[in-house]
């Protein structure tokens, strides 16, 4: 089971941590009565939960096969203990919905800009790009009052002082048996630590259709289709957000994004890349085994370009 | 152990005690809290003694009755220490055995006698404590510090992990005082980056958190 996860964890790729310059196009649309976005039902977070919960049942076990009356008292304590943590962090995640479905919804592309240079262009509706990137990402806790939780967390202090005492009195048999669950607990939580966090996210909700550029060549040689085939790969900046004015057909968020210096050669440059970008659209090519939407790249020399605009730029620099 | 064993014990201890009251001495006393540290000034003292040459003992620790298999600590009894010493002199090998029945126990070397004594009940400086010999005498009563440990497995996934229900669970959790904090986040954790529209004319100085793990 464990190697097929991680194959999945490779397989998708954060965008962050591609290499630097990588333009990644997606669709993103939402799917019909899927709900809404949620932690992963089944996922490792809850193989944790399980985890813990055996091990405490077979230490109350062995406690009161024993009868060390601390090791029970210890027991009780740290498991009621993750309850009452449980019941002070619990929170809901409230994503705003669409209020009047049936309303046509305008088109709401969103460009992100990492701070290595990749962008990530996502073809969307304006609410979903509101759900998943514009609204405030607020926590909805179950314990509101601050009051609350503060003696909440008092309760479970008190609950693990408890604990830790009753433990250091129990026999030397739970002991041991405690501090193999602790340390076999340790590894797993770590292990869980170091898988990537889009497993404990539950986002069926959402489709992510890959889109790629004319200019990748890699897309004819995968069978597949993976994602990761698909990414334009840039040597430079300039090269990134021309691939990026390609797939948008626009500059103006350039200019939001500041992404690109505020120079006249820069602003021609835009002009230019605008301009070019609208002579060519899109098509759709069959790559593996699903349709992928292909960018068509016109043919220019984006750095080549920029370095003749500076150079024509280079006395006027002051002309404001 | 019988009652005749036992009575050799006492005996033996009474015998100690009286010898070392009828020549107290400072010579090669010495305070150690780990049977190592008790080790090396044994020798030491010894070396002086015997011109160089080294001894060795051993300590042991043994249950009277001897308990049956694992017990919980109040049901305990008693145990017995003992030292068994071997040293080799220029004319023989000597080996002394004892037992005390105490926790704290004094060694101590004349110069003059070359003899080897034990005394309990000692109010003078320095105690003995011994390691453990077997699983059954075996310490941890840091066990509590165990659960309190790992702080930073916990709270790589805290915050999605307390979304679920199965938090709820009645659980056995690493470092569980991590979780209890002063104030609670009031928004997922933005990424660093910028978000734009393009239609839409909307921006954002950071990435939020959920439209960065679905891409």
């Amino acid at each position: 089971m464990w190697p097929i996860i991680l194959l999945r964890a490779n397989a998708s790729s954060d965008a962050e941590s591609l290499p630097n310059f990588s333009v990644k196009c997606v669709q993103i649309h939402r799917k019909q009565n899927k709900g809404e976005v949620q932690a992963t039902l089944l996922g490792p977070l809850w193989a944790l939960a399980i985890l813990g919960f055996v091990e405490s049942v077979v230490l109350l076990a062995l406690s009161v096969l024993n009868r060390d009356d601390a090791a029970v008292i210890a027991t009780v304590c740290l498991s009621v203990l993750s309850t009452v943590i449980g019941v002070g962090n619990k929170w809901t995640l409230n994503l705003p919905k669409r209020k009047q479905p049936g309303m046509i919804t305008p088109p709401g592309d969103v460009v992100i800009r990492y701070p290595n240079g990749n962008f990530l262009i996502v073809q969307c509706h304006e609410d979903v790009a509101r759900e998943l990137y514009f609204a405030p990402e607020n926590i909805n806790y179950l314990i509101t009052r601050s009051w609350a939780y503060r003696l909440l967390s008092l309760i479970g202090t008190f609950l693990l002082m408890l604990g830790v005492i009753c433990l250091s009195n129990a026999s030397i048999f739970l002991q041991i048996g405690f501090a193999v669950a602790y340390m076999i607990l340790n590894a797993a939580y770590w292990i869980v630590a170091a898988l990537p966090s889009e497993m404990h996210w539950d986002m069926s909700c959402f489709e992510v259709i890959d889109q790629c550029f004319e200019t990748n060549t890699a897309r004819k040689n995968t069978d597949k289709g993976g994602t990761n085939d698909l990414i334009e790969y840039n040597h430079t900046f300039t090269q990134a957000l021309w691939k990026a004015i390609v797939a948008t057909k626009s500059v103006k968020w350039v200019k939001r994004s500041k992404a690109a210096p505020r120079t006249l050669a820069w602003d021609e440059w835009l002009r230019q890349a605008k301009r070019l970008a609208h002579t060519k659209s899109f098509r759709d090519e069959k790559i593996g085994n699903k349709v992928v939407k292909v960018w068509e790249v016109p043919s220019w020399d984006s750095q080549g370009a920029l370095n003749e605009l500076i150079k024509q730029h280079i006395d006027d620099s002051d002309t404001d | 152990m019988g009652d005749e064993a036992k009575r050799s014990l006492r005996s033996k201890e009474a015998h100690f005690s009286t010898k070392m009251a009828a020549n107290p001495t400072k010579e090669g006393q010495f305070k150690a809290t780990k049977c190592e540290t008790f080790l090396a000034p044994l020798r030491a003292t010894q070396g002086q003694m015997d011109g160089g040459r080294c001894g060795l003992v051993k300590i042991w620790r043994r249950w009277y009755p001897e308990p049956p298999g694992i017990i919980s600590r109040k049901d305990r009894p008693t145990p017995f220490y003992g030292c068994t010493l071997n040293y080799s002199s220029s004319t023989a090998s000597q080996s002394f055995n004892s037992s005390v029945l105490l926790e704290s126990l004094h060694i101590c070397f004349s110069g003059r006698t070359k003899m080897l004594r034990f005394f309990p009940r000692s109010n003078q400086a320095g105690y003995l404590q011994l390691p453990f010999q077997n699983v059954s005498q075996f310490q941890l009563d840091i066990a509590g510090f165990l659960a309190i440990l790992g702080e930073g497995c916990v709270l790589a996934n805290a915050q999605v992990a307390a979304l679920s229900s199965i938090t709820f669970l009645p659980r056995l959790l690493p470092a569980p005082q991590a979780l209890m904090m002063p104030s609670r986040p009031s928004k997922l954790e933005a990424l660093v980056g910028h978000t734009t529209g393009v239609q839409s004319g909307n921006h954002r100085d950071y990435i939020n958190h959920v439209g960065n793990v679905l891409v």
